[in-house]
């Protein structure tokens, strides 16, 4: 009887061949322990995975690398997913890694500290990236589940503000598989309509439930959207990597209507307010235009000829009593030096001479002063105080 | 009439903040006060209009990118 005979890469082909036929095989998760893990200057990384009942080869190709968050090492719980294909050059099958996540407690937590870690080194946190909310918008996309509370608590902020702002919804899957997919689109169509904000969020739940939001492909479309995003994820206490690189954090998907949204009734109030205030100025502006004429009015009136004629009235007036005023002061201080005057020429009177025993001698209504006046038989008065006598001259004889 | 369009509601309000700032300095003619009084009427007329802006329902997205009342 001929045997069939065949070449070892026909063997090898043909497995291969049945491996990659293999629905399941072409896309599976498989858990294990890391053993003999070696990251090669190339970039790849070769590894073990097992488990008590034996081991399977495993290779993460440099090109896969972003599928693995963590620093992996010896020992650690992890689940692999990936291909298991037939390596046909040692004639074993292998696991070819897409994505390596840690398995087991914690490993959630893990996961999201080391994106955490990774997106904030490339500075997808960086404040110099937040694009401002603007003040007053129109249209406000929202990425969530068409159904629960989320976008009902929205739904009602929203209107309560503002009746007249377009809400948009993007109804998306927001857990589970196909999740983080959905909101990447999510996002990504309402940019291309061209909406002013995009609020992309979820009610709360188990850290399991806004895995989502966590997942670096809708980080990463959060970051390279155009349009401001507010991230609203769960309740105040859940922070996700959505929060961290979205332009504004709200605490709940109310918080983030209040944010999105401006409130109708205060921005009215304001109007109305700037318009008053306005009205005020105007008045105040017409006031002192009013106030400035009367001013000119008045200041024109004062240069009129006929205010120069009373002015000149006025100023003739003043210097008449100023002359009368003049004339009066003169004339007093005369009466007061004649009194000055008469006292002293009082002092100085004859008759007051004349009073203690001297006596006046007249001839020929002339004082006489000296004996060259008089001739004997002259005839002569004499006054004394309180009369005169006649006296006629019998000698005339000089001092020696 | 697309120009006015392009004016957003944020800048109507930081052009009515200056209008009103400007006439509040009083260093202005008359004149230029009654132009202020008169282009802040109308900017507060037209951000007035903007808030007024029609009622809208909720719409959402459907898978082609259509839009339809939610």
């Amino acid at each position: 009887m001929l045997k069939n005979v065949y070449t070892v890469e026909q063997v090898n082909k043909y497995i291969k061949n049945m491996f990659a036929e293999d629905f399941m095989l072409r896309n599976i998760c498989i858990k294990g322990e890391v053993s003999n893990c070696k990251y090669h200057t190339s970039g790849h990384i070769y590894f073990t995975l097992k488990d008590a009942s034996g081991t399977i080869s495993a290779i993460m190709f440099a090109g896969y690398r972003r599928g693995l968050k963590f620093q992996m090492k010896e020992g650690d719980k992890v689940m692999v997913t990936g291909s298991v294909e037939v390596y046909e050059g040692a004639g074993k099958y292998q696991i070819y890694a897409r994505e390596i996540e840690l398995d087991g407690a914690g490993s959630l937590y893990l996961q999201f500290e080391a994106l955490k870690k990774e997106l904030e080194e490339m500075g997808m946190f960086a404040q110099e990236y937040k694009k401002p909310i603007p003040k007053f918008v129109k249209t406000v996309g929202i990425v969530t589940a068409p159904t629960g509370a989320a976008i009902q608590d929205i739904r009602n902020i929203a209107t309560r503000r503002n009746p007249n702002v377009q809400l948009i919804l993007y109804p998306a899957l927001v857990q589970g598989d196909g999740a983080k997919e959905s909101i990447v689109r999510g996002i990504q169509a309402l940019e291309q309509l061209g909406v002013d904000v995009i609020i992309v969020g979820r009610g709360g739940g188990s850290i399991e439930d806004l895995w989502a939001f966590n997942e670096e492909m809708v980080a990463r479309a959060i970051f390279d959207c155009s349009i401001p995003i507010i991230s609203a994820v769960g309740h105040e206490v859940d922070w996700t990597i959505a929060d961290f690189v979205s332009d504004l954090r709200a605490p709940t998907p109310s918080a983030a209507a209040e944010l999105a949204v401006f409130d109708y009734v205060t921005t009215k109030q304001k109007l109305r307010e700037q318009m008053l205030r306005m009205e005020r100025s105007m008045g105040r502006s017409i006031y002192m235009a009013r106030q400035r004429l009367e001013y000119e009015k008045s200041k024109l009136r004062f240069l009129s000829p006929q205010n120069r004629l009373n002015e000149n009235r006025r100023h003739l007036l003043e210097l008449e009593e100023k002359i009368a005023d003049r004339i009066q002061r003169t004339w007093t201080t005369k009466k007061h030096q004649l009194m000055l005057l008469a006292n002293t020429l009082d002092g100085l009177s004859p008759v007051k001479k004349i009073s203690s025993g001297y006596a006046y001698v007249e001839s020929n209504g002339k004082s006489v002063k000296t004996v060259e006046d008089i001739h004997v038989s002259d005839e002569i008065s004499i006054h004394v105080s309180d009369g005169k006598m006649k006296a006629v001259v019998m000698e005339v004889s000089r001092n020696e | 009439m697309s120009s006015e369009k392009t004016v957003s509601l944020e800048e109507r309000f930081e052009h009515i903040e200056e209008i009103i700032e400007k006439m509040e300095t009083g260093d202005i003619t008359l004149d230029k006060s009654f132009e202020l009084y008169k282009n802040g009427l109308e900017e507060i007329k037209a951000a007035n209009a903007m808030l007024d802006d029609i009622e809208k329902a909720m719409l959402v997205m459907n898978e082609d990118g259509s839009l339809e009342e939610f």
